[in-house]
């Protein structure tokens, strides 16, 4: 074993260590904290002064387009229905659009809201009472124009499929601030998981303990977490009980140390047992917090994702990634097309996510939570007309996107980045998706460059070799 | 705020103490490329001040300033040291701008590297295995088994560590069984092992565990991993690939102890090799376990070279534990392989005819041994039938062709109604006798029309109830011929051939092709066809094709003689013919049935030679950015290319098992003792490079290596030998003291101790409690999982419940999609998949203890376990707490254990007793209900026992 494994190991360890009831576990937990690490984080302090300590990344997948929703391209009204200036077409890859495409304007109007003076859709009139504690890039780009590698880009910092996720590195690095819920979890809305699966929220090559945990809002919230039926706590209690004295009993015999985690991991799966289903429990906020965030207990919605994030970053959550699918808006029909399914889409999200800020704002809790809400990247602003299709959509386009950001240290109330005038290029403070990862890690105490693992001999981190903290983005 | 984020390491640099030899690989090149070489390198673009460190001669010659930077023997004479401790600011090296002072323990390890002569070895592993002598060790001269334990035992003794005792045999066998099969030993095989008294008991358990087909089944998963063997394709769509044919390639090979250098050129060249079997071509699936994109506007070269990417990695991941993927955009910082040897390197891989395609292609059909002995039968009824079809007839002479044949149109009368159904059948109304197509019909109602939308092929709609129509046509032949008319009806049909009635179905029935088939003589000339159809209620339809004409002339002849006319013999004939016609049609419908049941698996083929694609570096390593070309070749810091080896795949497999190969032998060996013991005499599994960890015991790794060389690449005697050996055998209590000195067991003071792998811990569960399903090979399975943990994004793929013994099946026929793997599997920490993996991590979770503790799956083996229990022990609570506990961790339990579990059954047997209705569910659901004797809190309780057993620390672990 060497030093790097040792120290995986170490971290694994206390990942979930909590508490031991009685006699022996206590005295494994003494154990332990004078074998190694006295934290259960690998960082034992923060790279850089942390602005924030957790983070809600609201991911639509899919994604949405930029200029019906925050880039306000007026242009585009003049050239509508033209045929796009040749260099937009000429030498870029599309995944649908063939021949040459037509310059497509928002069908949508927009307007400029709170002090900030901030330009948004009439799609979003929730966001439009937010906008003074946001700050929206309209500068983001990634070099990936299919969904999978796009989310994987986002996500993991890589195109391909193998490696850790944000919220993967987080766990890693931070470790988690309560022992009785995972550091990472994951709410998806929308009926699908995200296109390229469950690797978004993989741990790669870390040690599985990082992976995002799913937490769902029927059924089980976490995959097993219910005894079976017929048992019940105190059958379950009294069980425990027993295991425990047959690990002891082993652990007398043979004297490794890892029968006491063991020993102190079903102690905590047991105390989990309770403390996910209760934080996943809904129904017992009061009623006008339901209705602000637009949430309806026992059911699959991205309304109670949102709700439910603000209470898992209450309860020491490190990393909620939401994930809504449905905002590939093509245009091949009614069904993800830009009049009909957009704003339905809009109306479905618009609401929670401006609750969300809200009231993570009147918690207090939005200066140390970082909220991010992104596509994976952006739409063209030409028709996409597959197949001659009547239906207005656009296609995938990396060149260049908009997200924002609020709390944790970031702007409040600013616009950052431009684009040209038909939205089509980056013309002012571009940022790549590494550039985003790297800003977001800074935020929470992290030098990008020196979270690193090593796998396959080599040194991994989250933006490759790639990366660089956005100054513009930071209050 | 700078923070060490990395601790010392124990076996690391930081142990080394002043005294013991300092290797620059092992010791100072990292210190030296960390620190000194971005303006001390090999780069001269970057070079300061003429100086290089990288190689003796630059270190030891003048640099620019006129000195030497090294004087070897003389630490404080080399300025080198002089300017790394100096004070002054703008005298330090390295610069504050490159890091900084170096810790003292770097400094400590330059100092003496240079005082020992500063001598600039190559890595060890890139130099072959040379073969090492055993030593003796006489203070353990009676425990010596084979020279394993001389290379380990030497090591403790100067480590002044003593060997544990032996395990309990119980316990050995336990072990070895979960490691050579990956299933604990059964009832009756630990019993026939505690009995058996004679010195050959361990040899002969250890064969007899290599021998079982189980032994492929775990080895397999070993090298599933390495293959990222999934049944899936990845990325988005991550559709079904059916590639499970080469899965049971891998655990055949296993079974039969293929040699790895046979095992290696099959799957990196079987296609390429002369006289290729099937099961050569199937190997080759290896590499087309890639994942491939079938997301829609994707470019299939970007994922095609995507895949070539991961094949190189993998190779050279997987035969020489290297890393190449730094390569890929740039020189290697630290191991001698350039950006140019990678695509090189890649240019092997570059030629095979896949590409991204949807579907997948090149596809090998790769039918199961049901599926072949059942295409063989059927290939041979269908001869013996077409013997007898010309043994029937002769079969010479001119056939008629369909086309030669001139059709009439058709001409239709009715509907002719009668008072009913039979009086309609029955009745001639008139063209019975003769057609006339002047004539009319029911007092002149009825008359002939044309009927040109009457199509063959097709159905005609008619209309009239209880009423009989007529169509009629003429077909004229150029010669005497046998033709096959083909003729349905809605309902009752009546068919008259050059006059004569032949066919005469009185039913009712809905239209269809083939309902009545007429063999008849076309004579040379005109021929007439009348055909009645009768209707009955609601509407009807007629039918008509021509099935055939490709008879030979002799049958026309035969069916020319007039029925009552024809010989017995003339009559067999055509009755002959007939049925092995219509049998030949059914068989050859069969054989199509069967070939396309047959899976087909994406194999490598290799472009043919004007087809061959440019070879040429990725710039920055993306696929757009055309570099310089290259031509196929391997990193020259390695063994030289085989002379005439062909400069293709097999020259590179044949290159990877010869015996000057540096790593593969050792990296397999390594691998194997990995899975043993927890941990690889090279740590890094997948690093044998310079920033690897050194290994702990070289000597014995070389010898392992040369001796698995000498044993002909074959795994099983390896295997074996380390099961027999003295420090496998060992006990894996710990103490204190050893905990101190060796806290994980890198010595091997004592036996090994750690986590089952995801598959043991289900396959386990399942053997225990006698669910398991032995059987083996086929299409992957999928065992119980929670609904929705499949929501999947343009798929319409659904995880259904397999029926039956499959939902018992081992863990590694378990369906696996990369992009949602088998939840509980992933707990315990199984790879998924998407790339290749040499080492699982093991972790220690509470998600692990929620699958173990309420997963269906494992509720079910406590079931079944308590079933068992109540059905072979004996009646009393104790006999049944002792089996349980047997049946479960092959021993016997202490009266403390003993005791708990006696406790735990007595309380639970109480509280199921007053809550009837969850005892019943507890103890069958999801089993099944209960025997109709047997007691649900007595069942439930014991369930709940069972339940703990299989949740424990030794359960979960081997030891």
């Amino acid at each position: 074993m060497n030093q790097h494994e040792r120290q995986i190991q170490e971290i694994t360890r206390r990942h979930f260590l909590g508490q031991c009831r009685t006699g022996i576990g206590a005295a494994a937990l003494a154990m332990l904290c004078q074998q190694g690490a006295s934290a259960d984080s690998l960082l034992r302090a923060p790279h850089v002064l942390a602005k924030a300590k957790r983070i809600i990344y609201l991911h639509m997948a899919g994604s949405p387009p930029q200029q019906d929703l925050f880039d306000y391209k007026p242009v585009l009204n003049k050239w509508n229905g033209e045929p796009c200036p040749d260099e937009m077409f000429a030498k870029e890859r599309f995944a649908f659009i063939k021949g040459h495409p037509k310059i497509l304007a928002s069908p949508h109007q927009f307007g400029q809201f709170g002090e900030s003076g901030t330009w948004v859709s009439q799609l979003l009139p929730h966001f439009q009472t937010i906008v003074d504690d946001v700050t929206v890039v309209n500068s983001m780009f990634t070099d990936q124009f299919n969904h999978a590698p796009a989310q994987l880009l986002l996500h993991t910092g890589s195109p391909r499929f193998g490696r850790p996720s944000m919220g993967s590195w987080l766990s890693y690095g931070l470790g988690t601030e309560n022992s009785d819920l995972p550091a990472f979890v994951v709410l998806v809305s929308g009926e699908k998981t995200p296109d390229a699966g469950k690797s978004v929220w993989g741990s790669g090559f870390l040690p599985t303990v990082h992976q995002g945990v799913q937490c769902r809002t029927t059924g089980e919230p976490v995959l097993y977490v219910t005894d079976p039926p017929g048992m019940t706590r105190d059958v379950r209690r009294r069980s425990l009980d027993a295991l425990r004295d047959l690990n002891e009993e082993m652990y007398t015999a043979d004297q490794d140390p890892e029968t006491l985690t063991r020993i102190s991991q079903y102690e905590l799966a047991y105390r989990m047992q309770v403390s996910v289903p209760e934080v996943m429990d809904i129904s017992k906020e009061p009623q006008h917090m339901l209705d602000m965030y637009g949430a309806k207990p026992g059911e699959t919605r991205f309304a109670n994702n949102c709700l439910l994030a603000r209470r898992l970053v209450e309860q020491g959550v490190r990393m909620v990634q939401l994930f809504d699918w449905g905002w590939d808006i093509h245009g091949t029909g009614p069904g993800n097309d830009l009049i009909t399914h957009l704003p339905e889409k809009c109306r479905l999200a618009d609401q929670p996510i401006a609750a969300l800020v809200k009231d993570l704002k009147q918690r207090g809790l939005l200066d140390d939570t970082i909220v991010v809400f992104s596509g994976e990247f952006g739409r063209t602003a030409m028709n996409e007309e597959r197949d001659g299709s009547k239906f207005l959509g656009r296609d995938h386009h990396p060149g260049c996107f908009s997200i924002w950001v609020a709390g944790g240290g970031f702007k409040r109330g600013a616009t950052v980045g431009e684009t040209d005038d038909l939205g089509y290029r980056v013309t002012e403070t571009p940022v790549h998706v590494h550039d985003l990862q790297a800003t977001l890690l800074h935020q929470l105490g992290i030098d990008h460059e020196r979270l690193t693992y090593r796998f396959q001999g080599r040194d991994f981190r989250l933006t490759d070799v790639h990366g660089r903290v956005v100054p513009e983005l930071i209050a | 705020m700078l923070i060490a984020a990395l601790a010392g390491s124990l076996i690391g640099a930081a142990s080394i103490r002043a005294q013991e030899p300092v290797h620059y690989a092992r010791d100072v090149a990292r210190i030296l490329s960390n620190n000194c070489f971005t303006c001390h390198g090999p780069d001269e673009k970057e070079r300061k001040a003429g100086l290089r460190l990288d190689r003796f001669e630059g270190a030891t010659a003048p640099a620019r300033s006129g000195a030497a930077a090294i004087v070897p023997g003389d630490p404080d004479g080399s300025p080198l040291i002089a300017r790394i401790l100096s004070h002054d600011l703008d005298e330090r090296m390295p610069p504050e701008s490159k890091g900084g002072a170096l810790p003292p323990e770097s400094i400590a390890l330059l100092r003496s590297w240079i005082a020992q002569g500063a001598k600039y070895e190559r890595h060890w592993a890139f130099e072959a295995p040379v073969r090492p002598e055993v030593p003796a060790v006489p203070a353990y001269a009676d425990r010596i088994r084979n020279p394993i334990d001389a290379f380990v035992f030497a090591r403790l003794e100067a480590e002044g560590l003593a060997p544990n005792e032996e395990a309990e045999k119980g316990v050995w066998l336990r072990r070895a069984s979960l490691d050579l099969t990956g299933l604990p030993p059964s009832h009756d095989a630990l019993r026939a092992f505690l009995d058996d008294d004679s010195p050959e008991a361990y040899e002969k358990a250890a064969d007899a565990m290599l021998a079982s087909p189980h032994y492929g089944e775990r080895w397999a998963q070993m090298w599933l991993d390495l293959a990222r063997y999934a049944d899936t394709k990845g990325y988005e769509k991550d559709d079904p690939r059916t590639v499970w044919p080469y899965r049971d390639w891998v655990i055949r090979a296993f079974n039969d102890d293929m040699p790895y250098d046979a095992f290696t050129r099959d799957q990196l060249a079987g296609d390429l090799l002369p006289g290729a079997t099937l099961d050569q071509q199937l190997a080759t699936a290896f590499h087309r376990n890639t994942m491939t994109n079938d997301e829609g506007g994707t470019d299939d070269e970007e994922f095609r070279t995507a895949a070539i990417v991961d094949r190189v990695n993998t190779t050279m991941q997987t035969w020489m534990g290297m890393t190449m993927a730094c390569a890929q955009c740039h020189t290697h910082k630290y191991d001698p392989l350039t950006h140019r040897e990678y695509y090189e390197f890649a240019a092997f891989f570059n030629q095979t005819e896949d590409g991204d395609y949807n579907p997948e292609r090149p596809l090998l059909k790769v039918p199961t041994t049901e599926q072949q002995q059942e295409l063989d039968a059927t290939r041979d009824r269908l001869r013996e039938v077409r013997k007898a079809l010309t043994d029937a007839v002769d079969p010479a002479g001119d056939r008629t062709k369909a086309e030669e044949l001139v059709w009439g149109p058709w001409y239709e009368t009715g509907p002719l109604a009668a008072e009913d159904f039979d009086a309609a059948f029955d009745r001639d109304f008139g063209p019975e006798a003769q057609v006339d197509l002047a004539a009319r019909y029911l007092d002149g109602a009825a008359y002939w029309k044309g009927r040109s939308d009457f199509e063959n092929g097709k159905v005609l709609a008619i209309e009239g109830e209880n009423s009989a129509f007529y169509f009629y046509r003429t077909v004229e032949s150029p010669r005497l011929a046998a033709i096959e008319l083909s003729i349905g009806s809605d309902d009752a049909l009546k068919v008259w051939w050059n006059g004569e009635l032949r066919i005469d179905e009185k039913s009712h029935r809905g239209v269809a092709a083939d309902q009545n088939l007429l063999l008849a003589a076309a004579r040379p000339g005109v021929n007439t066809l009348l055909v009645k159809v009768v209707n009955g209620e609601a509407g009807g339809g007629v039918y008509f094709n021509l099935r055939d004409a490709d008879f030979p002339p002799a049958l026309a002849a035969l069916l020319e003689v007039p029925e009552s006319d024809r010989t017995d013999e003339q009559r067999t004939s055509i009755e002959t013919y007939q049925q092995s016609r219509n049998e030949a049609a059914e068989l050859n419908q069969k054989v199509a049935k069967l070939e396309a049941a047959i899976p087909e698996v994406p194999v490598m083929r290799e472009l043919p030679e004007d087809q061959r694609r440019p070879d040429y570096i990725f710039e920055k390593g993306s696929f757009l950015n055309r570099g310089e070309d290259v031509s196929a070749g391997v990193p020259s810091v390695f063994n030289a290319w085989p002379e005439d080896a062909p400069r293709n795949r097999l020259g590179l497999a044949d290159w990877l098992v010869s015996e000057d190969n540096p790593l593969t032998a050792r990296v397999m060996m390594n691998r194997v003792w990995e899975r043993f013991f927890g941990h690889g005499i090279v740590a890094t599994l997948e690093d044998f490079g310079t920033q690897g960890d050194w290994p702990t015991h070289q000597e014995l790794l070389d010898w392992l290596a040369t001796e698995y060389m000498a044993q002909g690449w074959h795994l099983k005697p390896m295997l074996k030998m380390i099961v027999l050996s003295e420090t496998y055998r060992q006990s894996s209590v710990s103490t204190p003291e050893k905990l101190e000195h060796d806290p994980f067991n890198v010595h091997y003071a004592r036996g090994p101790r750690f986590r089952l792998p995801a598959e043991a811990v289900r396959d386990q569960a399942l053997f225990v409690s006698g669910l398991l399903s032995e059987k083996m090979s086929g299409p992957p399975v999928m065992p119980p999982q929670p609904d929705g943990v499949w929501q999947i994004v343009y798929s319409n793929e659904r995880w259904v419940e397999s029926k039956g013994e499959d939902k018992y099946r081992r863990g590694l026929y378990t369906y696996w999609r990369r992009s949602s793997p088998y939840p509980s599997m992933v707990a315990f920490d199984a790879a998924t998949r998407d790339v290749c993996t040499a080492r699982r991590m093991r972790t220690n979770t509470p998600l692990q203890a929620l699958v173990a503790l309420n997963d269906p799956v494992y509720v079910e083996a406590a079931q079944a376990l308590a079933r068992r229990a109540v059905d072979e022990a004996g009646v009393s609570t104790r006999d049944r707490a002792q089996w349980i506990f047997e049946a479960a961790l092959s021993r016997e339990p202490t009266e403390r254990e003993l005791d708990a579990l006696i406790d735990l059954y007595r309380s639970e047997f109480d509280h199921y007793r007053e809550n009837a209705e969850d005892a019943v569910v507890m103890a069958s659901n999801p089993l099944g209900p209960l025997p109709e004797e047997a007691s649900p809190h007595t069942m439930a309780a014991w369930t709940v026992v069972s339940n703990v057993v299989m949740n424990t620390d030794e359960f979960l672990s081997k030891r």
